[in-house]
């Protein structure tokens, strides 16, 4: 007589599937809202300016690097420079080390170009992170309202 | 009351005790002379199990001010972004407000 097959394992994989993968995928770190004309609001053109830059987990890869080290034998070695490289990213921050740390510096150009009147307002400024892991999208995004003409 | 129960009371009231809220950020605008006429809107998502996938919850909150103060300014915006634990891991909340003072005609 065949046994029926277990399903008893499914919903805690399924579960902890879904944690793994959706454990903050979208990060909010700050979001900011300026002054508001209420006519440019409600009636100007909606913009929207997004801008990122990959980010990574230090901390994540020096675990990785310490658990690759135990496995070839050069635990010393890796353990020293993961804890190097986790010494030199200290300090405040949001969200994971960027390698551009000017990335954000074209957002007044951007907003330049998405309003040319110039008349902006309602702008809200959103910091965070899209994370995948041990790989990240550190996002600055800029929403606001462009009343057009002069 | 056996130990073990004990033990188990203990801990699920140290669970239910943990739900605080956390500042993340805070920010504000120049804030204006006349500050008689308050508005102020909310963005808030519930979270469960850390699933988040993305934050265009709090694109609303400057039309939300806006309808408020209809041909007016809104001035002295005060942002705060807070995340509240109810149960860890299990459920959590973003919640971000945004307050400000509305400037209409001669006040402005």
């Amino acid at each position: 007589m065949r046994t029926p097959l277990s399903t008893g394992w499914f919903g805690p994989s399924v579960l902890l599937l879904a944690m793994a993968l959706g454990q903050g995928c979208a990060i909010l770190h700050s979001a900011q809202v300026g002054d508001i004309d209420a006519q440019i609001v409600m009636e100007g053109k909606r913009f929207e300016i997004k801008i990122a830059e990959l980010g990574v987990d230090i901390e994540g890869m020096g675990d990785l690097a310490k658990d690759l080290g135990k496995s070839t034998k050069r635990a010393e070695e890796t353990n020293t420079a993961a804890d190097l490289i986790q010494m030199s990213n200290m300090g405040p921050s949001t969200g994971n080390p960027v390698f551009r740390v000017d990335y954000s510096d074209t957002l007044i150009e951007r907003i330049k170009e998405a309003c040319p009147s110039g008349r902006v307002s309602g702008l809200i400024s959103v910091r965070e992170t899209a994370s995948y892991g041990l790989l990240s999208g550190e996002i600055v995004k800029l929403i606001g309202y462009c009343a057009e003409g002069e | 009351m056996t130990m073990g129960r004990f033990k188990m009371a203990g801990l699920a009231l140290v669970f239910s005790l943990v739900g605080c809220t956390h500042m993340r950020s805070v920010s504000t605008t120049s804030i204006p002379a006349q500050r008689d006429k308050p508005v102020e809107a909310e963005a808030y998502r519930l979270i469960f199990f850390l699933m988040n996938f993305n934050n265009d919850y709090v694109h609303s909150l400057p039309r939300d001010l806006a309808k408020q103060c209809p041909n007016g300014r809104v001035e002295g915006v005060l942002t705060k972004h807070e995340d509240i634990i109810y149960f860890p891991l299990i459920a959590q909340a973003i919640r971000v407000t945004a307050t400000g003072y509305c400037q209409t005609g001669a006040a402005q």
